[in-house]
């Protein structure tokens, strides 16, 4: 495995885990948040990381297509 | 031999690695601000290596800019190093010479000595100086290649010794070649030195040793440090926490 593979192996490995890990934080976002238990601070908790959530997803999308295509093109030349 | 676009590859493949583990780290669902701080600050570098490896072309073309609106050139460069070396040799020799016979006839030449000395220290000092530019000269695209590789590690690892990199070889490609001319102008070109058809022992002790430490000593090593600490402060503005992309990445 070169060395150029094997870092792209590990950043598709890793933006798989961030996908992941946006809906595992998504879920418990929500589920803090739609908690029954009249705590503020936990509620709050819940939607800063839905916010955080959200906010990754969408430099997710956007970097990892603006970074594919930024190597598609640099492999080509 | 290397190839600073195959460097360059590296980087952007890099920095397209630490940008997924920021928002790996964006993303994580633990309240733990030590960790999740890392999010913003990874996306952020990753941007703007990105961006270094966009510009690098246009980076080193400015710099050749640079030294074309200086008025300087490598090439007369090198040539000023030669002759100041062909020049600094010969006057070894002829004070070697003039030593030996002064020795049959047992007269004190004890400044011709120390001449002779500096003389020595001159031509080593400005085969170094040689290499350094040599150095410079032929690897400033695969230095500052290097420079962006190393500010692309995850995790701001190498990122001060990255746009240290990047400052030096920038610095030294500009300002080296400027060197004739800032010693032209402050008098102090050893190829300008006019010497008398006889010179007797004072103007050898009071013009000659000075001009000659002055001119081949002091004044490059001088030179060098200016360039060095304008390369510290360059490498701050591109490594330290000036560096920035222009626009918010966290959000309230």
């Amino acid at each position: 495995m070169s060395l150029e593979s094997f870092i792209q192996s590990l950043n598709t490995t890793i933006t798989e885990i961030a996908w992941s890990v946006f809906i595992l934080a998504w879920a418990v976002g929500w589920a803090l948040r739609g908690s029954p238990i009249p705590i503020f601070r936990i509620k709050r908790g819940g939607q800063d990381i839905i916010e955080d959530a959200i906010i990754a997803a969408f430099f997710l999308a956007i970097g990892s297509t603006i970074f594919y295509f930024i190597e598609y093109i640099a492999s080509q030349v | 031999m290397w190839n600073p676009f195959e460097i360059l590859f590296y980087a952007q493949l890099l920095s397209s690695l630490s940008y997924s583990i920021g928002t790996l780290l964006y993303a994580l669902p633990i309240p733990v601000y030590g960790i999740k701080k890392w999010g913003p600050i990874l996306i952020k570098d990753s941007i703007y290596v990105a961006v270094w490896t966009l510009i690098d072309t246009v980076v080193l073309s400015f710099a050749r800019h640079i030294l074309h609106m200086l008025g300087v050139h490598w090439g007369s460069y090198f040539n000023w190093l030669f002759q100041v070396e062909n020049y600094n040799i010969n006057a070894f020799l002829i004070l070697k010479t003039i030593l030996t016979v002064a020795s049959f006839v047992s007269i004190n030449y004890a400044p011709l000595t120390l001449f002779s000395f500096l003389l020595s220290i001159s031509v080593s000092y400005f085969e170094f100086l040689d290499m350094i530019s040599l150095m410079i000269y032929q690897y400033v695209g695969i230095f500052v290649a290097i420079g962006i590789l190393l500010m692309s590690l995850p995790f701001r690892i190498g990122r001060s010794i990255g746009a240290s990199f990047i400052a030096t070889s920038l610095v030294f490609y500009v300002g080296l070649p400027y060197l004739p001319t800032f010693l032209t102008e402050l008098d102090l070109n050893i190829l300008n030195l006019h010497i008398p058809a006889n010179p007797d022992i004072q103007f050898i002790l009071q013009v000659a040793i000075p001009e000659i430490f002055l001119a081949n000593l002091f004044m490059p090593t001088a030179y060098i440090a200016i360039l060095s600490g304008l390369s510290i402060g360059l490498g701050n503005a591109i490594g330290g926490y000036g560096s920035r992309v222009p626009f918010m990445v966290e959000m309230p």
